[in-house]
């Protein structure tokens, strides 16, 4: 019976919405359903990761990667000195977001956005 | 007024409570060396017995300097300090740089001569590596509270990057106390109340948390960029900017003189370096560092002391043979720069030592309540789960640490004493240190009136010290007042002062008196 009623419900979803389930955008979409659920079904340990090890991870590369678009000064040394000053401000103002974020989906896409754009500058200046 | 929603406001109060609880000893013992090391150097001259000398070299040095200098290799000549110890007598430092063939590391060879400031005799000299300079006895004491705070006696870079982390966990623990605190800034104003429960000890901690707020910050701040900055800032940012090539890094930061003229020529003369210096900056001179020291290339640098209204002290440049007043060198980078000027009052805004004694004093008050702070929240968070035996546990060794840290403090300080005429203070001090932190944790295995005994316990070493000091050969009170020793006395009288107030507050403490049942408090906190 109830396999039936699987049936039944599959039939009713072809038609006019089969191609949204077989686009491109649908296939994202479902893919970040997924991951939505898999973030809130371990949210605390995602709020651990994102807090802990994201946070320093993402504080260093934002201080490295100040170094080449801050403005150097006359004496060509603030974009060095600034970063390495701020360095625990950048960590307690990463760290307040990581914690304060309510939706997870995103606070994991800004942290992660952050990762791979210092990432990709750093590896592209160095 | 809160900025959070209830889900976010639980959220940060069970961080700030966890990370409090998790790290809060070693903060506690952290902020509570710190207020302390304020005075370092008033510290080192009062256990030392002599009367201190406050920095300023003076303005004749010249003379006795080319005598002293004479007697020292040129290889030498390369870099020179001049400073005045604390005891009045004056220090040079002859170093230079060289590749050690074994290793192929740079290595600093050095020439240390200690000489007299009234006859210029040299009282001793030490000539080795910098790597392995003997350890001065008579600063043992002031060396190791200092390094108890640095680095909480731990090895190099791990205790330092260690209270670099507490000051993260500080600037957290501050900032998200604003945020969770519903009335923070009215709380200010309301004095505690006096009910002997769970919220009259939570009034206290956010009274002396509104108030301490701005200096929690500042300290935080300052103290975590001292931990990271030079285990872990300078070189990512050395890779980063600079590929790794600390080189180039240490050629932009300070800057390589080349084609230097090292013919021989006479060093300019020295005294009126110093009053040119004074007179541009209105302060006085701390040190001096000559570098090509008898040559043509040769340099002068006066490290002045804070002028009038300044936070940051300056540091002058001269040319080495012409005198020539070539401006100021800045900390940081070759010319004039904000990263320079920042990086400049960080130290004073830490060491809290940029108004003299009136600042010090501020920082100390403060520091003293932060650590109030920090263990009143620990006791409150235990206070609220003391129904489980392990939190009950955890609660009674805080109790343990707060007064038993003073009381080993006391203890390394009483072991200096001792053996600073007969053995290596060096040693002892933290031994010592040890014992101390030995006898608190056994006068803490016994759990009723650990903190009555504690504070006995410290009371009667504060009683005690003046006398030891004075008995182990140190300067009397009466050529203190003579001699102008203000720091022998001033200390003498609150370590007396001290020890009568621990005797007369008899009455159990927070963490005593707190009795049985406890209103549960809502969280969050409001």
């Amino acid at each position: 019976m109830a396999r039936d009623m699987q049936i039944n419900t599959d039939v009713k979803q072809t038609g006019s919405d089969a191609h949204r389930r077989e686009g491109p955008l649908f296939g994202m979409m479902s893919y970040l359903k997924g991951a939505n659920g898999f973030l809130q079904s371990n949210a605390r340990t995602v709020r651990w990761v994102l807090c802990g090890p994201t946070t320093l991870v993402v504080t260093v590369l934002l201080m490295m990667g100040a170094a080449h678009w801050l403005p150097e000064g006359d004496a060509k040394v603030d974009n060095i000195a600034l970063p390495v000053l701020a360095f625990p401000l950048i960590w307690v103002i990463v760290f307040l977001y990581a914690l304060a974020e309510e939706n997870l989906v995103r606070g994991v896409a800004v942290m992660v956005g952050l990762i791979i754009g210092h990432v990709g500058m750093l590896l592209a200046v160095m | 007024m809160s900025f959070l929603t209830q889900a976010k406001t639980k959220r940060f109060l069970a961080v700030h409570g966890w990370s409090g609880t998790l790290l809060g000893l070693l903060l506690y013992v952290c902020i509570f060396t710190g207020s302390i090391v304020v005075f370092e150097d008033e510290i080192d001259s009062w256990s030392r017995g002599q009367i201190a000398y406050h920095d300023s070299i003076g303005t004749l040095v010249d003379h006795k300097f080319r005598v002293a200098a004479r007697n020292v290799d040129r290889k030498y000549y390369e870099e020179v300090s001049i400073f005045r110890l604390a005891d009045g007598n004056m220090r040079y430092l002859f170093h230079t740089h060289e590749t050690d063939q074994e290793t192929g590391r740079i290595v600093e060879p050095i020439v240390r001569m200690t000489l007299d400031s009234e006859t210029g005799d040299v009282i001793e000299r030490w000539e080795g590596l910098r790597s392995e300079l003997p350890s001065d006895p008579g600063g043992a004491l002031r060396n190791f509270w200092v390094d108890l705070h640095v680095q909480l006696y731990m090895p190099n870079p791990y205790g330092i990057i260690l209270v670099g982390v507490l000051g993260l966990a500080m600037m957290f623990a501050a900032v998200s106390g604003i945020l969770i605190h519903r009335h923070v800034f009215r709380d200010a104003f309301v004095a505690a109340r006096s009910s002997k429960r769970l919220v009259g000890a939570r009034d206290l901690h956010v009274l002396a948390g509104a108030w301490g707020l701005p200096f929690a910050v500042i300290l935080a701040f300052t103290g975590a960029f001292f931990g990271f900055a030079g285990n872990v800032g300078v070189p990512l940012m050395s890779m980063s900017a600079f590929g790794g090539d600390q080189e180039a890094m240490i050629e932009t930061i300070v800057g390589v003189r080349e084609d230097i003229d090292l013919t021989p020529a006479p060093l300019a003369a020295l005294d009126f370096v110093i009053r040119d210096g004074m007179s541009r900056s209105g302060a006085a001179v701390n040190a001096i560092q000559i570098t090509n020291y008898d040559s043509a290339g040769a340099k002068i640098m006066l490290q002045m002391d804070p002028s009038p209204g300044s936070l940051a002290p300056q540091t002058l440049a001269f040319d080495g043979v012409s005198r020539r007043f070539e401006g100021e060198a800045p900390l940081f980078g070759q010319a004039p720069s904000i990263g320079s000027s920042l990086l400049g009052i960080i130290g004073p805004l830490h060491f809290g030592n940029f108004a003299g004694l009136a600042s010090k004093l501020v920082w100390l008050g403060m520091g003293l309540a932060m650590a109030f702070v920090t263990a009143s929240g620990m006791l409150l968070w235990t206070k609220r789960r003391e129904k489980d035996p392990l939190w009950r546990g955890f609660r009674h060794w805080i109790v343990v640490t707060v007064w038993g840290l003073p009381f080993a403090m006391l203890v390394s300080a009483v072991a200096y004493f001792i053996t600073v005429p007969v053995a290596d203070p060096n040693l002892w001090t933290p031994l010592g240190f040890l014992a101390g932190a030995v006898v608190a944790v056994g006068l803490g295995l016994r759990t009723e009136s650990t903190e009555a005994r504690l504070r006995l316990a410290n009371a009667a070493l504060c009683l005690a010290m003046p006398v030891l000091r004075h008995l182990m050969g140190g300067t009397s009170w009466a050529e203190a007042l003579i001699g102008g020793g203000t720091e022998i006395l001033v200390i003498d009288i609150l370590l007396l002062a001290m020890g009568l107030l621990l005797l007369r507050k008899a009455r159990p403490a927070v963490s005593d008196r707190e009795i049985a049942p406890i209103t549960p408090i809502q969280e969050p906190a409001e």
